[in-house]
């Protein structure tokens, strides 16, 4: 086990994906979607994965570290995320960096600079996906970049000495595979809903280290090219059909909704 | 060789060695988008080259199969990588569909980041737009629907399970298989599978549930779940739930339908109390039949839902469950 585990969460800003549909603005011509009277948050995701890293450092000893890469990323919101349990927080934040343009090969580009700038660390967290891409692919492409293994939809994280098993989600139960560190792991909303931070770590979270860095001061080499174009972003028409059932009585109509769904075969 | 009129799908087996049904969505995709063109469908598989397994994918509407017999056939990330490899090296196929399973969701994004291709993920509808792909795909946990195609190839999609539909069977079709060979030192993995262990229940899981009765925020409380349980017996069927009543810790999360919980397409949902965040409604949309029960007749759920009553609940699931004792 190395002697003090370092763990950098990767965690993305979003629109508050809660937020009603009427607050996200589409514009299709632009092909973009515009957050409207909505605050920005932590990806839900991405806050299991600094749940799973700050119940790691609390077993195992050792710091957190928060990265997030994207445009006018808010102070406030990496403040909170330290105050979960975090030593210190890195921002990319550049306006090139534009979440609504930004692909998943170059996120998982600019996160993989972004890391190696920071340091050395045992173990990569991010969530299953992102609450605004839904894409999942960036933990597997961090590996890819850094060479290292990666494990994909962990429900529990155990270190053992300098490997970790991680129970793997499946439909119907778990698996437990094992990798050595360092490593990647993705994890799934079962690992543990985000703990909120006292008033008192929040306090305490100001002194902490903020590092602003722009896409210039962590570029690497070699830059990723675009592998997808986005041709269309609509909003899905639905088409309200509902038939509904009406009764004098209420439960009436409930007698009469069964009565109907077996007339009709559905059940 | 110039596979670019070739399309293949990624095999997947369940644990008793069949052939997984979303294998077999993927191939009935696969046709659809061969059609009448001259285009060809494969399938690559890991694993033993039994003619009862090749036999099969022909039947269900592959061309060819390509068998990487030294890649073992249980699914390991490092292995299937390496056959995925192989097969666009020296077959160069023009699109390579994954199912967006366990396996294939963990598979896609490796590969992709290993030829340095485009990938779209969880993709719920794929058409050719001239010669090239679009697949269609939700973004925004579902309030939008983003349309990606490909600057390089193959084009790699991974399509949500349940959103194809097998081709009939059938034997007269033939077909070639050819073996795959790939170098791959298994004993030099890193990624190094333990066991598996199943889930303890005596429930319905959610995803094998042909009829799911699902409770939100306006359920109330904890307790009242139990009349959805007794609803859930009368059914026989799964028991699930929007995000407020898991969050509040009415039933547990692993019970969540929606984009943070599980996607479900049963034949039949319905739906008590649940006022219909699009979160959830794209979690559930895609089921056949959509019954809804909620207080206010404005809620989103009725936009999706097929009939509806509107009134209290406490009521109405007694006098439902009652009468679908006395009906079945």
């Amino acid at each position: 086990m190395p002697e003090e585990l370092k763990i950098v969460v990767c965690a993305k800003q979003v629109p508050d994906p809660e937020g009603p549909p009427s607050s996200f603005e589409l514009n299709s011509e632009e092909k973009r979607i515009t957050p409207r009277g909505i605050p920005p948050v932590i990806s839900p995701f991405d806050e299991n994965a600094l749940e799973a890293a700050v119940q790691l450092v609390e077993k195992h000893g050792g710091t957190v570290s928060i990265l997030g890469v994207g445009t006018n990323l808010s102070a406030s919101v990496y403040l909170k995320a330290i105050a979960v349990g975090a030593e210190d927080s890195y921002m990319v934040d550049d306006p090139e960096l534009d979440p609504a343009i930004l692909d998943s090969v170059t996120t998982a580009k600019i996160l993989s600079d972004a890391i190696k700038k920071m340091g050395e660390f045992d173990l990569i967290l991010t969530g299953r996906q992102a609450a605004d891409t839904n894409a999942g692919q960036v933990p597997a492409g961090i590996a890819h970049i850094l060479g290292l293994p990666v494990v994909t939809l962990a429900q529990s994280i155990t270190v053992e000495g300098d490997k970790i098993k991680v129970n793997r989600e499946l439909p119907d139960g778990y698996e437990v595979v094992e990798v050595p560190l360092p490593a990647v792991v993705s994890v799934t909303p079962d690992i543990g809903e985000i703990r909120y931070p006292k008033i008192s770590a929040i306090k305490a979270a100001k002194k902490k280290p903020q590092t602003k860095w722009s896409a210039a001061d962590v570029a690497g080499e070699g830059v990723p090219r675009n592998l997808l174009n986005l041709d269309e972003l609509f909003t899905p028409v639905r088409e309200p059909h509902c038939e509904f059932i009406e009764a004098e009585d209420i439960s009436e109509a409930g007698a009469m909704l069964a009565q109907k769904l077996v007339e009709e075969k559905i059940l | 060789m110039d596979g670019s009129n070739i399309i293949s799908v990624v095999g997947e087996f369940a644990e008793d060695g069949s052939i997984a049904p979303v294998t077999l969505e993927l191939l009935g995709i696969g046709r659809e988008l061969a059609g009448g063109s001259g285009k060809q469908v494969a399938v690559v598989i890991a694993g033993p080259a039994d003619e009862s397994v090749t036999g099969n994918l022909i039947a269900q509407g592959a061309d060819k199969v390509y068998v990487a017999e030294s890649i073992e056939r249980k699914y390991s990330p490092e292995g299937y990588v390496k056959m995925l490899d192989a097969l666009c090296n020296q077959v160069k196929p023009g699109v390579l569909l994954i199912g967006h399973s366990p396996v294939g969701l963990d598979l896609a994004p490796r590969i992709a980041f290993d030829l340095n291709v485009g990938l779209v993920t969880d993709s719920i509808k794929v058409e050719w737009s001239g010669d090239k792909l679009k697949c269609y795909k939700q973004v925004y946990g579902g309030i939008a629907v983003a349309v990606y195609s490909f600057n390089t190839s193959p084009q790699i999609v991974s399509i949500r399970q349940r959103v194809g539909t097998p081709i009939a069977r059938d034997d007269s079709r033939s077909g070639n298989v050819e073996k795959l060979d790939v170098d791959f030192d298994a004993s030099a993995a890193r990624y190094n599978w333990l066991e598996k262990v199943e889930e303890e229940t005596t429930e319905i899981r959610l995803e094998d549930a042909e009829v799911i009765v699902a409770g939100g925020r306006g359920m109330g409380g904890g307790e009242e779940f139990k009349q959805l349980y007794e609803l859930a017996t009368v059914l026989n069927c799964a028991v699930g739930a929007s995000r407020p009543p898991c969050d509040s810790g009415w039933i547990p999360s692993s019970r969540q339908v929606g984009i943070t919980g599980k996607i479900v397409s049963p034949d039949v949902y319905i739906a008590f109390g649940i006022s219909g965040a699009t979160q959830h409604l794209t979690g559930m949309q895609d089921s056949k039949s959509i019954i809804a029960v909620n207080t206010d007749a404005e809620a989103n759920i009725f936009q999706v839902a097929d009939y509806g009553v509107v009134g209290d609940l406490k009521e109405i699931i007694p006098a439902f469950t009652n009468k679908l004792k006395e009906l079945r």
